[in-house]
């Protein structure tokens, strides 16, 4: 079974998407770090934008064990409102529809379960928005 | 103070059913030595990535030590993912030329076939960040695929240019025994095979081996057979791997290479074979670019246009690559720096005519790790 303590250290960067920010020079980090590039340690905790734009996807057909069920899955660089980009894993997608350069924004989901007795493993993932009417 | 690589000795990369691991690398350390003429070594430094993930054995260095009747001698191990091979040997060039052992053996070994494909996956996708990458279920492959998207979007790059390293690696691994898969392929199935991560194809994909290789290191010459360490570069670079696929380039791969070339005091012109680290198509393409061998955007073309064969301006992986040669992880950049020491002195299948430079070029994960090394014949 994997560790609770180690699941639960990251809860807020993954669920909250919560990076750092530093104070003198403002470069943004996500996960967060202790000591900026430019040598300051005075960083603090920054709040990621929930949408952006999707640069590049791809789709997975060679998964590891753990994700074998999920097969074949997307994954995509997306690049934040606030210029942040990240690799994530994308969810809710249309096959016929995805392209790259649409509108994503983040989404709590399932990523998975540690057998049947072990945990449920939550994070954050990226789904195109879809436009209302 | 001048060091040399006097040995070298390495298995067939295959799927070794019959041996395990550390047979394997006792083989290829046993063949070192005597390639040497018999240098017995002062220091052991061991290379495996994954054994303690796929053998469930760490603290290797003293049973593969027992097995080549070595036992009693200082011996560790170095793990930078799949730049451990030519981690270790900067590791021993750094304790030879500091004058605290000589020689140095250095060995490395990997061994897929003992589990599962999706369990090589796995392990292999640990090389990144494991609370946020491959938490996700992020893979290796799918990190390349999204690198491969970007190049082919901003330089409007042929892909079947990228694909034809694939075809010139294994072009290059005919007639070489230790390749894994020494037999030719053409471009159509190339681009035609399954479908790892769009557009990553299999066979733009290294396969799955075992193999082990070691490098004998010492500050004197014991024979003909000796190459000088002209320059040797290190670099890490962060963790994210998002920058890389937007600059198409990995950082630690330039920044390690200049600090080779200019310890060597070269630069890229003057290298007359080279060892690029392509566990698929794109990241041995890229590399090309970041060691300076190609304009940004032009690698694949050069491929494409047959430069990179023995007599091009740049010949490359000229043993096959990791695509064709193999790719056992930590003993892949042994591997390297001994194919590059045979066209040094002139025994390689594939002979480029009267080379004095050579270089080798190893990755950890994504690009956190880099080591770039130059060899003078």
């Amino acid at each position: 079974m994997e560790s609770i303590s180690r699941y639960w250290s990251e809860r807020l960067t993954r669920y909250r998407l919560l990076g750092s920010r530093c104070r003198k020079c403002g470069r943004i980090y996500y996960p967060p770090r202790l000591r900026c590039l430019c040598g300051s340690t005075e960083l603090e905790t920054y709040q990621l934008p929930r949408r952006g734009r999707l640069i590049h996807y791809t789709v997975i057909h060679d998964a590891p064990r753990e994700f074998k069920q999920f097969e074949p899955y997307y994954v995509g660089l997306v690049e934040l409102e606030d210029g942040t980009r990240l690799v994530t894993q994308l969810t809710d997608v249309d096959p016929t529809k995805i392209r790259e350069g649409i509108a994503v924004e983040a989404v709590f989901r399932k990523v998975r379960e540690d057998g049947k007795r072990g945990l449920i493993f939550y994070g954050m993932k990226f789904r195109p928005v879809i436009k209302q009417g | 103070m001048d060091v040399y690589v006097c040995g070298v000795g390495f298995t067939k990369i295959s799927e070794h059913w019959r041996k395990p691991l550390r047979v394997l690398m006792a083989e290829a350390g046993l063949k070192a030595i005597d390639d040497s003429g018999g240098l017995d070594p002062e220091l052991v430094i061991v290379s495996s990535a994954l054994s303690p993930l796929l053998q469930r054995q760490s603290h290797l260095a003293p049973l593969l030590l027992e097995e080549m009747g070595l036992n009693g001698k200082p011996a560790f191990s170095v793990e930078s993912g799949g730049a451990s091979g030519a981690m270790a040997f900067h590791a021993g060039v750094m304790a030879v030329a500091a004058g605290l052992y000589d020689p140095v053996l250095v060995v490395g070994g990997e061994k897929l076939s003992d589990v599962l494909p999706m369990d090589v996956v796995a392990a292999l996708q640990n090389f990144e960040d494991r609370e946020h990458v491959s938490f996700y279920g992020i893979t290796w492959v799918s990190l390349a695929a999204l690198l491969y998207k970007s190049y082919l979007s901003s330089n409007g790059v042929r892909r079947e240019d990228v694909a034809s390293l694939a075809v010139h690696d294994h072009e290059m691994a005919v007639g070489v025994e230790h390749a894994q898969y020494p037999f030719p392929v053409k471009l159509e199935a190339v681009l035609r095979s399954t479908v790892l991560a769009d557009p990553i194809t299999l066979l733009e994909s290294f396969g799955y081996g075992d193999g082990a290789a070691a490098i004998l290191i010492s500050r004197r010459k014991s024979g003909d057979g000796c190459v000088r360490v002209a320059g040797m570069g290190v670099a890490t670079e962060n963790s994210t791997p998002a920058s890389k696929i937007v600059d198409i380039s990995f950082k630690s791969t330039v920044n390690a290479a200049e600090k080779a070339y200019r310890a060597a005091k070269i630069d890229p012109s003057s290298i007359d074979v080279a060892e690029i680290y392509d566990p698929y198509t794109i990241i041995g393409i890229v590399s090309m670019e970041d060691l300076g061998f190609a304009e940004r955007g032009k690698a694949a073309k050069l491929v494409a246009e047959g430069e990179v064969k023995p007599g091009g301006r740049i010949p490359i992986n000229t043993f096959g690559g990791l695509k064709a040669r193999g790719n056992p992880i930590g003993a892949t950049g042994l591997y390297q720096i001994a194919e590059i020491v045979l066209q040094l002195r002139g025994e390689a299948v594939h002979q480029v005519p009267s080379p004095k430079y050579g270089l080798a070029h190893s990755m950890g994960g994504f690009g956190g790790t880099s080591v770039v090394t130059i060899l003078e014949g």
